[in-house]
């Protein structure tokens, strides 16, 4: 299976999802602030964040992180309704500005489901560094 | 997180939260610290489990506990 088509067809362990690229938009960070009611100045004012340690540009909330492997997910699988269950862990932040890549591996392939292991990453300062680590569930047929 | 049913639009769903479980733990750089795990549900009008998350947060104790 080639990376482009979606996880109904025939897919085999070690497929790789199509990637996707997003960047870390200050103003996005504050519209989700505003939708989850997070009070955490770390999202909204570099001189916070920068007060706190975590240098001069504001912090990527990690809903944000997670939803961007989801959408890579929801993608490849054909739909929000596929993604079963994902389990995550926040390894590293995400800043202002910065590009990063979602991107997965498929691990198992059962008679409805898939299992892939799944990341985001961040490309910074030459290095490329997992924000996120996880895996996911998702079924091979909509349950809609 | 586990979807047991899509979540839709206009549908209300109710919220319920416990704490799942909580442990301590002692680390070599952080020091004292607990690990909590929250369960957190979306039920829908058919009174089921639609969806369900378990975030699991890290509160250093330092201050508290000698490390």
């Amino acid at each position: 299976m080639s990376a482009a088509e979606p996880a109904d067809r025939v897919a085999a362990v070690g497929d790789e999802l199509p990637p996707f690229t997003a960047v870390a938009d200050p103003e996005h960070m504050k519209t989700i602030a505003a939708l989850l009611g997070d009070p955490n100045m770390i999202h909204l004012d570099p001189n916070v964040s920068a007060a706190l340690g975590f240098g001069e540009r504001v912090v990527n909330q990690g809903p944000i992180n997670l939803g961007w492997v989801h959408t890579m997910l929801v993608r490849w699988a054909g739909g929000a309704d596929r993604v079963r269950s994902s389990r995550f862990r926040f390894r590293d932040n995400v800043f202002g500005g910065e590009r990063v890549v979602a991107g997965g591996r498929v691990t198992a392939v059962g008679s409805g489901e898939i299992e892939c292991e799944v990341w985001l990453d961040v490309e910074r300062d030459g290095v490329v560094v997992r924000a996120v680590s996880g895996t996911a569930v998702v079924a091979r047929v909509g349950r809609a | 997180m586990d979807f047991a049913r899509p979540l839709r639009v206009d549908v209300e769903y109710a919220v319920r939260a416990v704490v799942d479980s909580a442990t301590r733990k002692r680390g070599v750089r952080t020091g004292v610290f607990d690990l909590v795990t929250a369960l957190i549900e979306l039920i829908g009008p058919d009174g089921e489990v639609h969806a369900a998350v378990r975030p699991t947060y890290v509160f250093p104790r330092r201050a508290e506990v000698p490390a």
